[in-house]
């Protein structure tokens, strides 16, 4: 989360608290039957009492849409091109019902061929309601209104579910065992049985909402000139009760274009070949080939492995060679040599964790190669690896004999 | 004899009259209970107005005006006329709102059990006397002196969707 987004963010929280004001504060949960029963006594002339009369009259209460609140999943740096990444948000609902979700994604994208991608979750559901009488911290169960119809889901919410009291204050998070709606038609309310007791004490009307997650996959497109390129990309979920409250979150995807290329050679030390040979390259005097060297038993076998990090890309850091040592073949002890960018051709000692930039038992060598790389970490192969700036090279050089 | 079976014809019909009279002279009261709300209505020239609906739905935050319409179909006087009003559960009464046909108006913070006039409901907290507020009603009664035989009146009050 970079703070263009933050900001972003705030103006979506803004413009949905300015929409529906009433929502984030106190509420009556979305169809609860509000009746009103008028009763009226009264003499006939002489004084005498007579039958008292009644007359009600009710409505139900509406879905007031409200704008959810999302986790902030952190942004991607860096990211690899044509590569799939999920965006797992915890999205919690603060309106007095149930609603759906729409997601949607979009994307800004900078020095990229195109814009990512889009799969996974398009809209998720949240149920929602109201605590109907004050709870006291430590309870297990509290009641809730009435939804009118006694199904043991109310208004969206059912066991399992996982639910927040008061999500835009306190927000506590409960998880759901049992709803009981068997008293609904006498009470107007049902009650909520949560696994664990309530820290908080909640007071009437306060929003309950239910919490869940959904994923968007954002798989991303290829950097358009090296090294890397971005994509800020906006996900939005707007009430499917009301287009106007949506809630939004930006991500910011740094994609980087995998850079190092590696290149092995070799040549033999004891008979330099001549003849038939491949692609050659001039290294501290020595000629090496990509192909066609030769040699006998007993003879000296020296490889070459050329790491380039192509001109205008990004630094590469942490760059670590393991090499493994040729079957038929015994390495040579010492023999491990590199430079890096034309600095000098310097020799390691093959000990582990001795400071220097190498290390092998005999089987594999490990290069920590580049500038700053070293074997300090303790056991073979946990060295830190080295970096090479975009346009340098780093190469290493080690012997082994033939069997 | 045919005199005299006349009168008593007559006389038959007189006295049948005044026993109806009698026995089935009464006030009889119905009742009719409105719940409405103001919603915005946009005509087709895109003109918004406000115009006064019966409210089958409400949202948090809206108010909901309730009318109380009673007629006295009966043929005698309804006298000490008591409307009883709780106010709703999920709903709070709008400071003010309470009005009436010839009527005392008093309400109740005890959930109907005492009706006081607003500057009499009191209540202790920690030893001291307050006056309730508005939004601590939930009871409002209008108490209507006569209502004649044929005549109708209304009272009614608002409430906020909580």
């Amino acid at each position: 989360m970079n703070s263009k987004a933050a900001h972003y963010i705030g103006a979506a929280l803004l413009a949905g608290s300015v929409l529906v004001p009433a929502a984030a504060f106190a509420s009556t949960a979305a169809n609860t039957n509000i009746s009103n029963t008028v009763t009226v006594n009264f003499d006939d002339a002489s004084g005498n009492a007579q039958t008292a009369v009644t007359s009600s009259v009710s409505f139900s209460v509406n879905l007031v849409a409200s704008a959810p609140i999302l986790s902030a999943p952190a942004d991607v740096n860096p990211a690899t091109e044509n590569t799939a990444y999920n965006l797992v948000y915890t999205v919690t609902g603060t309106a007095n019902g149930l609603d759906t979700y729409n997601i949607s994604n979009a994307s800004v994208d900078t020095n990229m061929d195109g814009a990512p991608a889009f799969a996974g979750d398009v809209s998720i559901v949240l149920g929602g309601t109201t605590v109907a009488a004050d709870i006291t911290a430590g309870a297990t169960s509290f009641t809730v209104p009435f939804d009118g119809t006694d199904d043991s889901i109310v208004n969206g919410i059912a066991v399992g579910d996982t639910i927040v009291l008061d999500p835009t204050g306190t927000g506590e998070v409960a998880t759901v065992t049992a709803i009981d709606e068997s008293t609904g038609a006498a009470t107007n309310t049902a009650t909520i049985t949560v696994s664990a007791a309530l820290v908080g004490s909640f007071t009437a009307a306060q929003i309950i909402g239910q919490q869940d997650t959904a994923t968007v996959e954002v798989t991303t497109d290829t950097v358009t000139t090296p090294p890397s390129g971005t994509h800020n990309v906006t996900v939005t979920y707007t009430s499917a009760a009301d287009a106007g409250v949506t809630a939004a979150d930006s991500v910011l995807f740094t994609v980087s274009r995998t850079a190092l290329t590696v290149t092995k050679y070799v040549r033999n030390v004891t008979t330099p070949n001549t003849d038939g040979l491949g692609t050659s390259i001039t290294f501290d005097g020595n000629d090496y080939y990509d192909s066609g060297v030769n040699g006998a038993p007993a003879e000296t076998m020296e490889y070459l492995v050329v790491i380039e990090n192509p001109p205008t890309y990004a630094q590469a850091d942490n760059i670590v060679v393991s090499d493994p040592v040729p079957l038929f073949t015994t390495y040579v002890a010492n023999s491990i040599q590199m430079d890096v960018n034309g600095g000098g051709v310097t020799a390691y000692a093959d000990t582990a964790d001795n400071g220097d930039a190498a290390e092998t038992d005999g089987t594999t060598i490990y290069v920590y190669a580049g500038a700053g790389g070293d074997d300090t970490a303790a056991g073979l192969g946990n060295g830190t690896g080295g970096s090479l700036a975009g346009g340098e090279t780093a190469s290493v050089v080690f012997q082994v004999t033939i069997d | 004899m045919k005199v005299f079976s006349r009168f008593a014809t007559a006389g038959a019909l007189v006295s049948a009259m005044l026993f109806s009279i009698s026995a089935f002279a009464a006030p009889e009261l119905s009742l009719e209970v409105k719940a409405e709300r103001d919603a915005k209505v946009t005509d087709e020239n895109g003109k918004t107005t406000t115009k006064r609906i019966s409210a089958e739905s409400a949202s948090p935050g809206e108010t909901i005006f309730y009318t109380i319409t009673y007629t006295n179909t009966g043929d005698e006087a309804a006298t000490n006329v008591k409307v009883d009003n709780p106010v709703p559960d999920g709903a709070s009464y709008v400071d003010g709102s309470a009005w009436g046909d010839n009527s005392d108006l008093l309400f109740s913070i005890d959930g109907g059990k005492t009706y006081k006039k607003a500057s009499a409901l009191t209540y202790n907290v920690e030893g001291k006397t307050r006056t309730a507020a508005p939004e601590q009603y939930n009871a409002v009664r209008w108490v209507v002196k006569e209502i004649k035989a044929g005549s109708e009146g209304s009272v009614g009050f608002s409430a906020i969707v909580k």
